[in-house]
């Protein structure tokens, strides 16, 4: 038995190498090398494309009307800009918030949904949406979002090149120092968009359109056929099928955008669980066709796996500490000494999908706020707390896929209260 | 049993609608030669013939990998990508965005209805119409009488002469320089004016 466990254990160290390799080559590539990619920033001067903003917003009566009055002030022309805000069966005063912005500002549209018929999830809110959005280029942002007032011709300013599909802009906390849990959230958006992002586009790999922040040419997404409403992470799956289709996604360090970050575990494991099960979904839908896919390279294919599988990598990580520990207590002695055994108990800092230490290292230095790498140690709190989010995000689904029999999984909203204004 | 002014006048006559047919010849041929359609559709056994890879995309996407010179007259409604270095003939059309991984050389008269966007070095020859803008990551060189509906972005130099026209500004990289050239005066031998 024990012959089984150690090569067990060798295969979870072997991941844990692989992710640790990837994020090493991401720090390294956003620290030293930036010339992989064309930027296309220059160019939002005079590339005014006609561009649809939708907006999903459900029960967002604290933040909607501060994004309104943003969208409002935005530097894109006026006469090239349609905001289509889907009223998605609100119950709160959302509704009437936004009637009132439509009032008042032509290029504003509000699309009611009644309560039976929204609430089903962003996706569907999204695709009702896209029914009436008439840009060429169409871009998502949600409700408690902030954007810079050149967000769009930033954004823009990419579909120049008609290799890419879609683009992807950097999302900041508003709201950082309302709690201990938007501080770590800051820390690891950090991360995951200035240094994880930027090196996956400038390696040209596969940069991971992030569900608002961005946006698709409208040609594409129709032909794709919309948002998936049976994946709840739409934006990975939206990812993935631009990708197979052909085109590129463009990471745009310079659209930053300003969003509100959950501030309790609550709504932190509910958000965190909602990806960990929209990402499993992703991986076992687009897993097959993306190694088959004649439209990539194999480093665009490996990339692509990597990030698939990336919440599997807490399992894995959860799996190797039992396993480490099982091993160093009751194996016989032999090659597996101390330092074997606790190897995975400290590889933690070098994997997962929240670009732990190194990144996030690298990406506090880049932002010149050393002062928030201060709280990287305590960032093993959210690693053990996305480790059981991420099993029971797993055993969640299996547990759907058995019992359920392909009935949808439902959306569990996050709540936004206004924070950070 | 015809008398022989009778003859005469017939051969006259004969020569003359003989030289009357002949001054019309001319016309006829022009009028007979076959017509300029215009840019013709580039078909997929075409450019595989040139020696590149074709891959279409979800309808208005084709990829061409390998390098590429394409005859004069040629058109392609969809955006363009080529994975390579692209030679573009004279008059050529482009319906939709060009981009090219390698150098391209635009021939004149070539249209391209939205965005040329290139990895290397630009040489746009003369009396090109570009209706958006050119993206270069090297040397961006336009030739006379051209025109660029949007901006001109270039990581390294411009060089484009005094009668071209960019609409949307033109910005150089770090380390190059935009320079305007004079458009060369003609020398006329002598005895004849310039009326221009």
């Amino acid at each position: 038995m024990f012959v089984f466990l150690y090569f067990a254990f060798v295969f979870l160290v072997f991941v844990m190498l692989v992710y640790l390799v990837r994020h090493y080559t991401f720090s390294l590539a956003a620290l030293y090398y930036n010339r992989g990619q064309p930027h296309f920033i220059r160019h939002g001067m005079c590339y005014r494309p006609k561009v649809t903003i939708l907006i999903p917003a459900r029960n967002e009566e604290r933040v909607v009307g501060r994004l309104l009055q943003r969208i409002t002030e935005l530097s894109y022309p006026k006469d090239k800009l349609q905001i289509v805000v889907i009223d998605d069966g609100s119950t709160d005063h959302t509704g009437g918030i936004v009637d009132e912005f439509s009032k008042m500002y032509s290029f504003i549209k509000v699309v009611h949904r009644s309560p039976k018929d929204g609430g089903k999830g962003k996706s569907d809110a999204l695709n009702e949406g896209l029914k009436h959005a008439s840009g060429e280029i169409v871009l998502c942002f949600d409700a408690d979002y902030s954007p810079q007032l050149d967000i769009v011709e930033k954004l823009v300013a990419y579909f120049i090149d008609p290799e890419v599909g879609a683009v992807q802009g950097r999302v900041t906390v508003l709201n950082e120092s309302a709690s201990l849990v938007s501080r770590l959230v800051a820390l690891e958006r950090i991360g995951g968009y200035r240094v994880d992002q930027l090196a996956r586009d400038d390696l040209r790999l596969v940069p991971q359109y992030g569900g608002t922040v961005g946006g698709f040419r409208r040609s594409l997404l129709e032909s794709l056929g919309g948002w998936d409403s049976n994946v709840l992470a739409e934006d990975t799956d939206l990812t993935f099928r631009v990708v197979l289709a052909g085109y590129r996604v463009r990471y745009v360090n310079e659209a930053e955008c300003y969003e509100e970050a959950v501030e309790d575990w609550r709504a932190y494991w509910c958000q965190r669980s909602r990806w960990a099960k929209g990402h499993m979904q992703c991986f076992f839908k687009h897993v097959g066709p993306l190694l088959k896919s004649g439209n990539l390279r194999f480093r665009e294919k490996l990339d692509g796996f990597l990030l698939l599988s990336i919440y599997f990598v807490p399992i894995f990580v959860g799996l190797s500490w039992l396993l480490g520990a099982f091993i160093f207590f009751f194996a016989p002695v032999g090659w597996f000494d101390w330092f074997w055994g606790l190897l995975p108990v400290f590889a933690y800092s070098s994997v997962g999908n929240f670009a732990l230490f190194f990144e996030l290292g690298v990406g506090v230095y880049l932002d010149g706020r050393v002062r928030l790498g201060w709280l990287m140690p305590l960032l093993i709190v959210s690693f053990v707390v996305n480790v059981v989010i991420c099993v029971w995000a797993f055993l969640n689904l299996c547990f759907w896929r058995v019992m359920r029999n392909g009935r949808r999984h439902f959306w569990v909203k996050t709540l936004h209260n206004g924070g950070g204004t | 049993m015809f008398d022989e002014a009778v003859i005469l006048f017939v051969v006259l006559l004969s020569v003359l609608v003989g030289f009357v047919f002949a001054l019309f010849v001319p016309s006829f041929w022009e009028i007979r030669k076959p017509k300029d359609k215009g840019p013709r559709r580039v078909m997929d056994e075409t450019l595989e013939r040139l020696g590149v890879k074709v891959r279409r995309l979800s309808g208005d996407f084709v990829r061409l990998k390998g390098d590429l010179t394409l005859p004069d007259g040629f058109e392609f409604e969809e955006n363009v990508v080529v994975e390579g270095c692209l030679r573009v003939g004279d008059r050529c059309h482009f319906g939709r965005s060009l981009k090219v991984l390698g150098d391209v050389a635009v021939g004149c008269g070539v249209v391209i209805d939205e965005n040329l966007v290139v990895e290397g070095n630009v040489n746009v020859l003369d009396e090109v119409v570009i209706g958006g803008s050119i993206h270069a990551g090297g040397d961006v060189r336009l030739g006379e009488k051209v025109h660029v509906g949007g901006s001109v972005v270039s990581g390294g130099s411009i060089e484009l002469f005094e009668n071209c026209e960019v609409v949307g500004g033109v910005l150089a990289g770090e380390q190059g320089a935009v320079r305007v050239m004079k458009v060369p005066k003609i020398e006329f031998p002598v005895g004849i004016e310039d009326v221009g």
